[in-house]
Protein backbone atom coordinates (compact mmCIF):
# COMPACT_ATOMS: atom_id res chain seq x y z
CA UNK A 1 0.00 0.00 0.00
CA UNK A 2 1.44 3.32 -0.99
CA UNK A 3 1.57 6.19 1.48
CA UNK A 4 0.85 9.84 0.67
CA UNK A 5 4.59 10.53 0.74
CA UNK A 6 5.26 7.72 -1.73
CA UNK A 7 2.68 9.15 -4.12
CA UNK A 8 4.18 12.60 -3.76
CA UNK A 9 7.62 11.22 -4.44
CA UNK A 10 6.46 9.38 -7.55
CA UNK A 11 4.54 12.35 -8.89
CA UNK A 12 7.42 14.65 -8.14
CA UNK A 13 9.93 12.46 -9.93
CA UNK A 14 7.72 12.17 -13.01
CA UNK A 15 6.89 15.84 -13.18
CA UNK A 16 10.48 16.88 -12.50
CA UNK A 17 11.56 14.84 -15.51
CA UNK A 18 8.80 16.33 -17.63
CA UNK A 19 9.59 19.85 -16.56
CA UNK A 20 13.32 19.57 -17.00
CA UNK A 21 12.97 18.19 -20.51
CA UNK A 22 10.61 20.90 -21.66
CA UNK A 23 12.51 23.21 -24.01
CA UNK A 24 10.09 26.14 -23.73
CA UNK A 25 10.72 26.49 -20.04
CA UNK A 26 14.24 27.77 -20.38
CA UNK A 27 14.12 31.44 -19.42
CA UNK A 28 16.59 33.44 -21.51
CA UNK A 29 18.35 36.22 -19.62
CA UNK A 30 18.22 39.47 -21.65
CA UNK A 31 21.59 41.06 -22.38
CA UNK A 32 20.05 44.34 -21.34
CA UNK A 33 19.59 43.18 -17.74
CA UNK A 34 23.21 43.68 -16.73
CA UNK A 35 23.29 47.09 -18.36
CA UNK A 36 20.07 48.09 -16.57
CA UNK A 37 21.40 46.96 -13.18
CA UNK A 38 24.70 48.75 -13.67
CA UNK A 39 22.88 51.87 -14.76
CA UNK A 40 20.64 51.77 -11.70
CA UNK A 41 23.62 51.36 -9.37
CA UNK A 42 25.42 54.16 -11.22
CA UNK A 43 22.41 56.44 -10.58
CA UNK A 44 22.28 55.40 -6.94
CA UNK A 45 25.96 56.26 -6.58
CA UNK A 46 25.28 59.68 -8.08
CA UNK A 47 22.31 60.17 -5.78
CA UNK A 48 24.41 59.23 -2.78
CA UNK A 49 27.08 61.70 -3.85
CA UNK A 50 24.39 64.38 -4.23
CA UNK A 51 23.03 63.62 -0.79
CA UNK A 52 26.50 63.89 0.71
CA UNK A 53 26.94 67.11 -1.17
CA UNK A 54 23.79 68.57 0.35
CA UNK A 55 25.39 68.38 3.80
CA UNK A 56 27.95 70.98 2.81
CA UNK A 57 25.62 73.23 0.87
CA UNK A 58 27.73 76.35 0.98
CA UNK A 59 30.90 74.64 -0.12
CA UNK A 60 29.18 72.82 -2.90
CA UNK A 61 27.48 75.97 -4.12
CA UNK A 62 30.88 77.63 -4.38
CA UNK A 63 32.32 74.72 -6.31
CA UNK A 64 29.29 74.61 -8.60
CA UNK A 65 29.63 78.31 -9.28
CA UNK A 66 33.30 77.86 -10.11
CA UNK A 67 32.54 74.92 -12.36
CA UNK A 68 29.92 76.88 -14.17
CA UNK A 69 32.29 79.78 -14.72
CA UNK A 70 34.64 77.29 -16.29
CA UNK A 71 31.89 76.03 -18.55
CA UNK A 72 30.99 79.59 -19.45
CA UNK A 73 34.58 80.38 -20.29
CA UNK A 74 34.94 77.29 -22.37
CA UNK A 75 31.68 77.68 -24.11
CA UNK A 76 30.12 81.13 -24.48
CA UNK A 77 27.42 79.84 -26.81
CA UNK A 78 26.29 77.43 -24.16
CA UNK A 79 26.14 80.12 -21.48
CA UNK A 80 24.16 82.37 -23.76
CA UNK A 81 21.63 79.72 -24.65
CA UNK A 82 20.86 78.94 -21.05
CA UNK A 83 21.33 82.34 -19.46
CA UNK A 84 17.72 82.45 -18.30
CA UNK A 85 18.10 79.53 -15.93
CA UNK A 86 17.78 80.95 -12.42
CA UNK A 87 20.25 78.81 -10.54
CA UNK A 88 23.02 77.38 -12.61
CA UNK A 89 24.42 74.59 -10.52
CA UNK A 90 21.78 72.16 -11.70
CA UNK A 91 23.06 72.47 -15.22
CA UNK A 92 26.61 71.98 -14.13
CA UNK A 93 25.43 68.75 -12.62
CA UNK A 94 23.65 67.79 -15.82
CA UNK A 95 26.73 68.58 -17.86
CA UNK A 96 28.97 66.59 -15.61
CA UNK A 97 26.63 63.79 -16.39
CA UNK A 98 26.73 64.29 -20.09
CA UNK A 99 28.81 66.32 -22.48
CA UNK A 100 26.42 65.35 -25.25
CA UNK A 101 23.79 67.65 -23.81
CA UNK A 102 26.26 70.53 -23.79
CA UNK A 103 27.08 69.97 -27.45
CA UNK A 104 23.38 69.89 -28.34
CA UNK A 105 22.66 73.07 -26.38
CA UNK A 106 25.63 74.84 -27.97
CA UNK A 107 24.05 74.09 -31.31
CA UNK A 108 20.75 75.63 -30.31
CA UNK A 109 19.09 72.32 -29.69
CA UNK A 110 17.34 73.55 -26.52
CA UNK A 111 13.91 75.03 -26.07
CA UNK A 112 13.00 77.53 -23.41
CA UNK A 113 9.63 76.80 -21.80
CA UNK A 114 9.55 79.10 -18.74
CA UNK A 115 6.03 78.16 -17.64
CA UNK A 116 5.19 78.64 -13.97
CA UNK A 117 2.39 77.56 -11.71
CA UNK A 118 2.00 78.27 -7.98
CA UNK A 119 0.29 76.12 -5.35
CA UNK A 120 0.70 75.83 -1.56
CA UNK A 121 3.19 78.70 -1.53
CA UNK A 122 5.58 77.03 -3.96
CA UNK A 123 6.10 78.14 -7.54
CA UNK A 124 7.01 75.39 -9.98
CA UNK A 125 8.64 76.46 -13.25
CA UNK A 126 9.41 74.18 -16.14
CA UNK A 127 12.47 75.95 -17.52
CA UNK A 128 13.97 74.15 -20.52
CA UNK A 129 13.79 71.04 -22.57
CA UNK A 130 16.59 69.46 -24.57
CA UNK A 131 15.30 66.55 -26.60
CA UNK A 132 15.75 64.33 -29.59
CA UNK A 133 14.20 60.99 -30.49
CA UNK A 134 16.41 59.19 -28.00
CA UNK A 135 15.90 61.12 -24.80
CA UNK A 136 14.51 64.22 -23.22
CA UNK A 137 16.11 66.38 -20.53
CA UNK A 138 13.81 68.70 -18.58
CA UNK A 139 15.12 71.41 -16.27
CA UNK A 140 12.82 72.92 -13.67
CA UNK A 141 12.82 75.01 -10.51
CA UNK A 142 10.83 75.26 -7.29
CA UNK A 143 10.62 78.68 -5.61
CA UNK A 144 9.43 78.81 -2.00
CA UNK A 145 7.60 81.79 -0.52
CA UNK A 146 7.79 82.97 3.12
CA UNK A 147 5.34 80.34 4.33
CA UNK A 148 8.06 77.68 4.24
CA UNK A 149 11.05 79.33 5.93
CA UNK A 150 12.39 76.12 7.49
CA UNK A 151 12.60 73.97 4.33
CA UNK A 152 16.12 73.36 3.05
CA UNK A 153 15.51 70.42 0.74
CA UNK A 154 12.61 69.31 -1.36
CA UNK A 155 11.87 66.30 -3.46
CA UNK A 156 9.22 65.56 -6.08
CA UNK A 157 7.04 63.07 -4.22
CA UNK A 158 4.28 62.30 -6.67
CA UNK A 159 4.09 63.40 -10.28
CA UNK A 160 3.25 62.22 -13.76
CA UNK A 161 4.50 63.09 -17.23
CA UNK A 162 2.00 62.31 -19.97
CA UNK A 163 1.62 62.81 -23.69
CA UNK A 164 -1.02 65.08 -25.23
CA UNK A 165 -3.60 62.29 -25.08
CA UNK A 166 -3.03 61.81 -21.36
CA UNK A 167 -1.13 58.52 -21.69
CA UNK A 168 1.54 58.01 -19.04
CA UNK A 169 5.20 58.29 -20.05
CA UNK A 170 6.70 58.25 -16.60
CA UNK A 171 6.37 59.71 -13.13
CA UNK A 172 6.77 58.89 -9.47
CA UNK A 173 4.46 57.49 -6.84
CA UNK A 174 5.12 55.97 -3.39
CA UNK A 175 8.88 56.50 -3.75
CA UNK A 176 8.86 54.48 -6.98
CA UNK A 177 9.53 55.82 -10.42
CA UNK A 178 6.83 54.81 -12.87
CA UNK A 179 7.45 53.40 -16.27
CA UNK A 180 4.70 53.99 -18.80
CA UNK A 181 4.09 52.22 -22.06
CA UNK A 182 2.68 53.84 -25.15
CA UNK A 183 2.25 51.38 -27.98
CA UNK A 184 5.33 49.18 -27.82
CA UNK A 185 7.56 51.86 -26.30
CA UNK A 186 8.33 52.10 -22.63
CA UNK A 187 9.52 55.34 -21.07
CA UNK A 188 11.36 55.83 -17.81
CA UNK A 189 13.44 58.33 -15.88
CA UNK A 190 17.14 57.60 -16.15
CA UNK A 191 18.60 60.47 -14.13
CA UNK A 192 16.95 62.88 -11.76
CA UNK A 193 18.45 65.46 -9.46
CA UNK A 194 17.20 68.38 -7.38
CA UNK A 195 19.47 70.91 -5.69
CA UNK A 196 19.00 72.19 -2.13
CA UNK A 197 16.90 75.33 -1.70
CA UNK A 198 19.43 78.05 -2.41
CA UNK A 199 20.01 81.75 -1.95
CA UNK A 200 17.78 84.58 -0.81
CA UNK A 201 15.32 83.78 -3.58
CA UNK A 202 14.88 80.30 -2.03
CA UNK A 203 14.94 78.38 -5.28
CA UNK A 204 15.73 74.69 -5.80
CA UNK A 205 16.54 73.62 -9.33
CA UNK A 206 16.38 70.18 -10.81
CA UNK A 207 16.52 68.19 -13.96
CA UNK A 208 15.32 64.83 -15.10
CA UNK A 209 16.28 62.78 -18.09
CA UNK A 210 13.63 60.59 -19.70
CA UNK A 211 14.62 57.79 -22.04
CA UNK A 212 12.65 55.37 -24.17
CA UNK A 213 13.21 51.63 -24.41
CA UNK A 214 12.89 51.47 -28.16
CA UNK A 215 15.74 52.84 -30.22
CA UNK A 216 13.34 53.65 -33.05
CA UNK A 217 10.77 55.41 -30.86
CA UNK A 218 10.14 59.13 -30.83
CA UNK A 219 9.01 61.32 -27.98
CA UNK A 220 5.46 62.64 -28.26
CA UNK A 221 5.39 66.29 -29.36
CA UNK A 222 3.02 67.40 -26.58
CA UNK A 223 3.98 66.83 -22.96
CA UNK A 224 1.94 67.42 -19.81
CA UNK A 225 3.54 67.45 -16.39
CA UNK A 226 1.48 67.25 -13.23
CA UNK A 227 2.87 67.27 -9.69
CA UNK A 228 0.48 66.43 -6.84
CA UNK A 229 2.86 66.43 -3.88
CA UNK A 230 6.36 67.39 -2.79
CA UNK A 231 8.22 65.91 0.16
CA UNK A 232 10.62 67.37 2.69
CA UNK A 233 13.34 64.71 3.16
CA UNK A 234 14.44 65.89 6.63
CA UNK A 235 11.01 65.68 8.25
CA UNK A 236 9.12 63.35 5.93
CA UNK A 237 6.46 66.05 5.58
CA UNK A 238 4.34 65.86 2.41
CA UNK A 239 3.23 69.11 0.80
CA UNK A 240 0.10 68.62 -1.25
CA UNK A 241 -0.67 70.89 -4.18
CA UNK A 242 -1.48 71.00 -7.85
CA UNK A 243 1.30 72.05 -10.15
CA UNK A 244 0.35 71.37 -13.76
CA UNK A 245 1.91 72.61 -16.94
CA UNK A 246 2.34 71.49 -20.52
CA UNK A 247 4.35 72.34 -23.57
CA UNK A 248 4.72 71.39 -27.20
CA UNK A 249 8.12 70.42 -28.49
CA UNK A 250 9.60 72.92 -30.90
CA UNK A 251 9.49 71.32 -34.40
CA UNK A 252 13.27 71.90 -34.60
CA UNK A 253 13.69 69.43 -31.75
CA UNK A 254 10.87 67.08 -32.68
CA UNK A 255 11.95 66.78 -36.30
CA UNK A 256 15.66 66.26 -35.73
CA UNK A 257 15.78 62.67 -36.94
CA UNK A 258 18.84 60.53 -36.25
CA UNK A 259 21.33 59.87 -39.02
CA UNK A 260 21.69 56.15 -39.41
CA UNK A 261 24.65 54.19 -40.72
CA UNK A 262 25.03 50.44 -41.20
CA UNK A 263 27.40 48.58 -38.94
CA UNK A 264 30.37 46.38 -39.74
CA UNK A 265 32.54 43.63 -38.28
CA UNK A 266 36.13 43.99 -37.16
CA UNK A 267 38.80 42.09 -35.29
CA UNK A 268 41.47 43.17 -32.85
CA UNK A 269 44.11 41.58 -30.68
CA UNK A 270 44.18 42.15 -26.94
CA UNK A 271 47.40 40.42 -25.86
CA UNK A 272 46.88 36.71 -26.49
CA UNK A 273 43.16 37.16 -27.16
CA UNK A 274 41.76 37.70 -30.61
CA UNK A 275 38.43 39.51 -30.29
CA UNK A 276 35.87 39.44 -33.08
CA UNK A 277 33.38 42.28 -32.83
CA UNK A 278 30.55 43.74 -34.81
CA UNK A 279 29.18 47.25 -34.68
CA UNK A 280 25.50 46.47 -35.19
CA UNK A 281 24.22 49.94 -35.92
CA UNK A 282 25.20 53.56 -35.58
CA UNK A 283 22.76 56.36 -34.93
CA UNK A 284 23.73 59.99 -34.69
CA UNK A 285 21.28 61.94 -32.54
CA UNK A 286 21.66 65.62 -31.64
CA UNK A 287 22.53 64.75 -28.03
CA UNK A 288 24.59 61.63 -28.57
CA UNK A 289 25.86 59.01 -30.97
CA UNK A 290 24.51 55.60 -30.01
CA UNK A 291 25.66 52.22 -31.19
CA UNK A 292 25.64 48.62 -30.11
CA UNK A 293 28.71 46.43 -30.33
CA UNK A 294 28.41 42.65 -30.21
CA UNK A 295 31.21 40.36 -29.14
CA UNK A 296 31.13 37.45 -31.57
CA UNK A 297 33.53 34.92 -30.04
CA UNK A 298 32.87 34.81 -26.28
CA UNK A 299 33.71 31.10 -26.33
CA UNK A 300 37.36 32.04 -26.87
CA UNK A 301 37.60 33.68 -23.44
CA UNK A 302 37.59 31.79 -20.13
CA UNK A 303 34.24 31.54 -18.32
CA UNK A 304 33.58 34.34 -15.85
CA UNK A 305 35.64 36.83 -17.85
CA UNK A 306 34.48 40.38 -18.46
CA UNK A 307 35.58 42.95 -21.02
CA UNK A 308 36.10 46.63 -20.35
CA UNK A 309 36.55 48.84 -23.38
CA UNK A 310 38.21 52.27 -23.43
CA UNK A 311 37.08 53.97 -26.59
CA UNK A 312 36.01 57.16 -28.31
CA UNK A 313 34.97 58.39 -31.73
CA UNK A 314 37.14 60.54 -33.95
CA UNK A 315 36.48 62.34 -37.23
CA UNK A 316 38.81 62.71 -40.22
CA UNK A 317 40.39 65.84 -38.70
CA UNK A 318 41.20 64.15 -35.40
CA UNK A 319 38.33 65.78 -33.46
CA UNK A 320 37.50 63.49 -30.55
CA UNK A 321 33.93 62.64 -29.42
CA UNK A 322 34.22 61.20 -25.95
CA UNK A 323 32.49 58.18 -24.51
CA UNK A 324 29.68 59.64 -22.38
CA UNK A 325 28.96 56.86 -19.92
CA UNK A 326 31.46 55.30 -17.60
CA UNK A 327 33.27 52.35 -19.07
CA UNK A 328 30.88 49.46 -19.10
CA UNK A 329 31.94 46.07 -17.85
CA UNK A 330 29.95 43.25 -19.34
CA UNK A 331 30.43 39.55 -19.05
CA UNK A 332 28.88 39.01 -22.45
CA UNK A 333 31.25 41.49 -24.11
CA UNK A 334 28.26 43.22 -25.74
CA UNK A 335 28.03 46.94 -25.09
CA UNK A 336 25.81 49.85 -26.08
CA UNK A 337 28.15 52.80 -25.79
CA UNK A 338 27.07 56.40 -26.19
CA UNK A 339 29.35 59.16 -27.37
CA UNK A 340 29.27 62.94 -27.64
CA UNK A 341 27.43 63.58 -30.87
CA UNK A 342 28.98 64.70 -34.11
CA UNK A 343 25.48 65.43 -35.39
CA UNK A 344 26.03 69.14 -35.84
CA UNK A 345 29.52 68.83 -37.33
CA UNK A 346 30.14 68.39 -40.98
CA UNK A 347 32.53 65.49 -40.54
CA UNK A 348 32.85 63.33 -43.64
CA UNK A 349 34.34 60.34 -41.87
CA UNK A 350 33.84 58.87 -38.43
CA UNK A 351 36.10 56.33 -36.72
CA UNK A 352 35.63 54.17 -33.64
CA UNK A 353 38.92 54.16 -31.76
CA UNK A 354 39.36 51.39 -29.19
CA UNK A 355 42.30 52.61 -27.12
CA UNK A 356 42.48 49.72 -24.68
CA UNK A 357 40.72 46.58 -23.59
CA UNK A 358 40.78 45.18 -20.09
CA UNK A 359 40.06 41.50 -19.73
CA UNK A 360 38.77 41.10 -16.19
CA UNK A 361 37.97 38.28 -13.85
CA UNK A 362 37.17 38.09 -10.16
CA UNK A 363 40.88 37.67 -9.48
CA UNK A 364 41.78 40.93 -11.17
CA UNK A 365 42.21 42.16 -14.69
CA UNK A 366 44.80 42.72 -17.39
CA UNK A 367 44.75 45.79 -19.56
CA UNK A 368 45.98 45.71 -23.14
CA UNK A 369 46.69 48.77 -25.27
CA UNK A 370 44.89 48.10 -28.53
CA UNK A 371 44.66 51.36 -30.51
CA UNK A 372 42.28 49.82 -33.02
CA UNK A 373 40.75 52.29 -35.46
CA UNK A 374 37.61 51.28 -37.36
CA UNK A 375 36.05 53.50 -39.99
CA UNK A 376 32.31 53.69 -39.38
CA UNK A 377 31.45 55.82 -42.38
CA UNK B 1 29.05 34.23 -2.97
CA UNK B 2 32.31 35.85 -1.96
CA UNK B 3 31.88 37.11 1.59
CA UNK B 4 34.67 39.65 1.20
CA UNK B 5 32.81 41.26 -1.69
CA UNK B 6 29.54 41.37 0.27
CA UNK B 7 31.29 42.80 3.32
CA UNK B 8 32.83 45.54 1.23
CA UNK B 9 29.41 46.23 -0.26
CA UNK B 10 28.02 46.54 3.28
CA UNK B 11 30.69 49.11 3.99
CA UNK B 12 29.42 51.21 1.12
CA UNK B 13 31.56 50.02 -1.81
CA UNK B 14 29.18 50.39 -4.76
CA UNK B 15 31.40 48.44 -7.14
CA UNK B 16 31.40 45.45 -4.81
CA UNK B 17 27.65 45.81 -4.41
CA UNK B 18 27.33 45.67 -8.20
CA UNK B 19 29.52 42.58 -8.31
CA UNK B 20 27.45 40.84 -5.64
CA UNK B 21 24.17 41.67 -7.36
CA UNK B 22 25.40 40.70 -10.82
CA UNK B 23 26.45 37.31 -9.45
CA UNK B 24 22.81 36.51 -8.63
CA UNK B 25 21.10 38.50 -11.37
CA UNK B 26 20.21 35.53 -13.55
CA UNK B 27 18.40 33.70 -10.76
CA UNK B 28 16.72 36.90 -9.61
CA UNK B 29 15.50 37.62 -13.14
CA UNK B 30 14.30 34.05 -13.72
CA UNK B 31 12.23 34.11 -10.56
CA UNK B 32 10.84 37.56 -11.38
CA UNK B 33 10.00 36.37 -14.88
CA UNK B 34 8.17 33.37 -13.41
CA UNK B 35 6.05 35.71 -11.36
CA UNK B 36 5.37 38.31 -14.03
CA UNK B 37 5.76 36.54 -17.41
CA UNK B 38 7.02 39.73 -18.99
CA UNK B 39 10.72 40.48 -19.60
CA UNK B 40 10.40 44.26 -19.21
CA UNK B 41 8.45 43.98 -15.96
CA UNK B 42 10.86 41.36 -14.66
CA UNK B 43 13.82 43.63 -15.41
CA UNK B 44 12.09 46.59 -13.75
CA UNK B 45 11.37 44.54 -10.66
CA UNK B 46 14.97 43.33 -10.42
CA UNK B 47 16.20 46.92 -10.79
CA UNK B 48 13.80 48.11 -8.08
CA UNK B 49 15.07 45.32 -5.85
CA UNK B 50 18.64 46.49 -6.59
CA UNK B 51 17.65 49.95 -5.40
CA UNK B 52 16.09 48.62 -2.18
CA UNK B 53 19.05 46.34 -1.53
CA UNK B 54 21.48 49.23 -2.11
CA UNK B 55 19.63 51.33 0.48
CA UNK B 56 19.46 48.52 3.04
CA UNK B 57 22.65 46.53 2.52
CA UNK B 58 24.00 47.72 5.88
CA UNK B 59 21.10 45.94 7.57
CA UNK B 60 22.21 42.58 6.18
CA UNK B 61 23.78 40.89 9.20
CA UNK B 62 25.27 37.75 7.68
CA UNK B 63 27.08 38.18 4.32
CA UNK B 64 26.56 34.47 3.64
CA UNK B 65 22.85 35.17 3.32
CA UNK B 66 23.19 37.85 0.63
CA UNK B 67 21.67 35.74 -2.14
CA UNK B 68 18.69 34.65 -0.04
CA UNK B 69 18.20 38.19 1.19
CA UNK B 70 18.32 39.69 -2.28
CA UNK B 71 16.03 37.09 -3.88
CA UNK B 72 13.57 37.73 -1.08
CA UNK B 73 13.54 41.43 -1.93
CA UNK B 74 12.94 40.49 -5.59
CA UNK B 75 10.00 38.28 -4.63
CA UNK B 76 8.49 41.02 -2.46
CA UNK B 77 8.87 43.44 -5.36
CA UNK B 78 7.10 40.96 -7.63
CA UNK B 79 4.22 40.70 -5.19
CA UNK B 80 4.01 44.47 -4.99
CA UNK B 81 3.99 44.69 -8.77
CA UNK B 82 1.19 42.13 -9.09
CA UNK B 83 -0.76 43.86 -6.37
CA UNK B 84 -0.49 47.16 -8.23
CA UNK B 85 -1.62 45.53 -11.43
CA UNK B 86 -4.40 43.86 -9.43
CA UNK B 87 -4.15 40.85 -11.74
CA UNK B 88 -3.73 38.36 -8.95
CA UNK B 89 -4.60 38.42 -5.31
CA UNK B 90 -1.56 37.68 -3.25
CA UNK B 91 -3.53 35.83 -0.61
CA UNK B 92 -1.70 32.86 0.75
CA UNK B 93 -4.81 30.78 1.55
CA UNK B 94 -4.78 27.20 0.41
CA UNK B 95 -7.67 27.72 -1.96
CA UNK B 96 -5.80 30.38 -3.90
CA UNK B 97 -3.49 27.86 -5.50
CA UNK B 98 -4.22 25.92 -8.59
CA UNK B 99 -4.82 26.48 -12.26
CA UNK B 100 -7.03 29.33 -13.21
CA UNK B 101 -10.10 28.39 -15.24
CA UNK B 102 -9.18 28.67 -18.88
CA UNK B 103 -9.78 26.80 -22.07
CA UNK B 104 -7.99 23.75 -20.84
CA UNK B 105 -9.13 21.46 -23.60
CA UNK B 106 -7.53 23.64 -26.26
CA UNK B 107 -4.50 24.95 -24.33
CA UNK B 108 -2.87 21.90 -22.94
CA UNK B 109 0.75 22.66 -23.53
CA UNK B 110 2.84 22.42 -20.38
CA UNK B 111 4.15 25.92 -20.83
CA UNK B 112 0.63 27.24 -21.09
CA UNK B 113 -0.46 25.21 -18.12
CA UNK B 114 2.35 26.71 -16.11
CA UNK B 115 1.44 30.18 -17.32
CA UNK B 116 -2.06 29.64 -15.92
CA UNK B 117 -0.77 28.87 -12.45
CA UNK B 118 -0.88 31.46 -9.75
CA UNK B 119 2.42 33.38 -10.06
CA UNK B 120 3.51 32.26 -6.60
CA UNK B 121 2.95 28.61 -7.49
CA UNK B 122 4.67 28.95 -10.85
CA UNK B 123 7.75 30.48 -9.32
CA UNK B 124 7.88 27.86 -6.56
CA UNK B 125 7.86 25.08 -9.15
CA UNK B 126 10.54 26.88 -11.11
CA UNK B 127 12.68 27.40 -8.03
CA UNK B 128 12.37 23.77 -7.08
CA UNK B 129 12.95 22.11 -10.44
CA UNK B 130 15.10 24.54 -12.37
CA UNK B 131 17.05 26.45 -9.79
CA UNK B 132 17.44 23.54 -7.41
CA UNK B 133 16.23 25.25 -4.25
CA UNK B 134 15.21 23.00 -1.39
CA UNK B 135 11.72 23.21 0.05
CA UNK B 136 13.22 24.83 3.16
CA UNK B 137 14.90 27.50 1.05
CA UNK B 138 11.70 28.18 -0.87
CA UNK B 139 9.87 28.49 2.44
CA UNK B 140 12.42 31.09 3.59
CA UNK B 141 12.35 33.00 0.30
CA UNK B 142 8.59 33.15 -0.04
CA UNK B 143 8.04 33.64 3.68
CA UNK B 144 5.52 30.80 3.67
CA UNK B 145 5.35 27.92 6.15
CA UNK B 146 7.12 24.78 4.96
CA UNK B 147 3.87 22.81 5.05
CA UNK B 148 2.16 25.34 2.77
CA UNK B 149 5.07 25.23 0.32
CA UNK B 150 4.91 21.45 0.17
CA UNK B 151 1.13 21.41 -0.24
CA UNK B 152 1.19 23.98 -3.01
CA UNK B 153 4.04 22.42 -4.95
CA UNK B 154 2.70 18.89 -4.72
CA UNK B 155 -0.86 20.02 -5.32
CA UNK B 156 0.15 21.81 -8.48
CA UNK B 157 2.32 18.94 -9.66
CA UNK B 158 -0.73 16.76 -9.38
CA UNK B 159 -2.83 19.23 -11.33
CA UNK B 160 -0.18 19.53 -14.04
CA UNK B 161 0.05 15.76 -14.24
CA UNK B 162 -3.72 15.43 -14.63
CA UNK B 163 -3.83 18.06 -17.33
CA UNK B 164 -0.96 16.47 -19.25
CA UNK B 165 -2.69 13.12 -19.11
CA UNK B 166 -5.78 14.83 -20.45
CA UNK B 167 -3.62 16.22 -23.26
CA UNK B 168 -2.27 12.76 -24.08
CA UNK B 169 -5.83 11.47 -24.23
CA UNK B 170 -6.60 14.07 -26.90
CA UNK B 171 -3.60 13.13 -29.06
Amino acid sequence: MSTTNDRHFKEEAEMARELQQHPNLHIPIPDELEWRIRERIHNLKRKRRNRTAKIATAGVAAVCAASFCLAVNLSPAFAKSLSQVPVLSVLVDALRMDKGIEAAVENGHAQQIARSVTSNGIQFTLDHVVADDKRMLLTYSLKLDDSHPEIKHLDLNSFTIRNGEGELLTGKENEQYLSGKIGETEYRIRHSSLSPVQGESRVATGYMEIVSSDAHAVFPPAIQMSISSLSVPETGEILQGTWETSFTLDPRLANAKPLEYPGQSFEMNAGPHQLKLKVDEIRLYPTMTAMSISFLNPEDLPAGTGILYTMHLEDENGKVYEHIDDEELTDSGNVRPQFVSSYFDSSQELYLVVKAVEITSLNGGKRYEVNKRVRLY
Amino acid sequence: MDEVIVNRARQGDADCFAEAVLAVKDQAYSIAYCYLRNPENAMDVVCNAVEKAFANIKKLKDPKLFKTWFIRIVINECKLHLKREKKWSILEEAESFGLQPANWDTRLDLDLLLSQLHPVDRSMIYMKYYLGYTLDEISTLTEMPLGTVKTRIYGNLKLLRQQLEKKEAYL
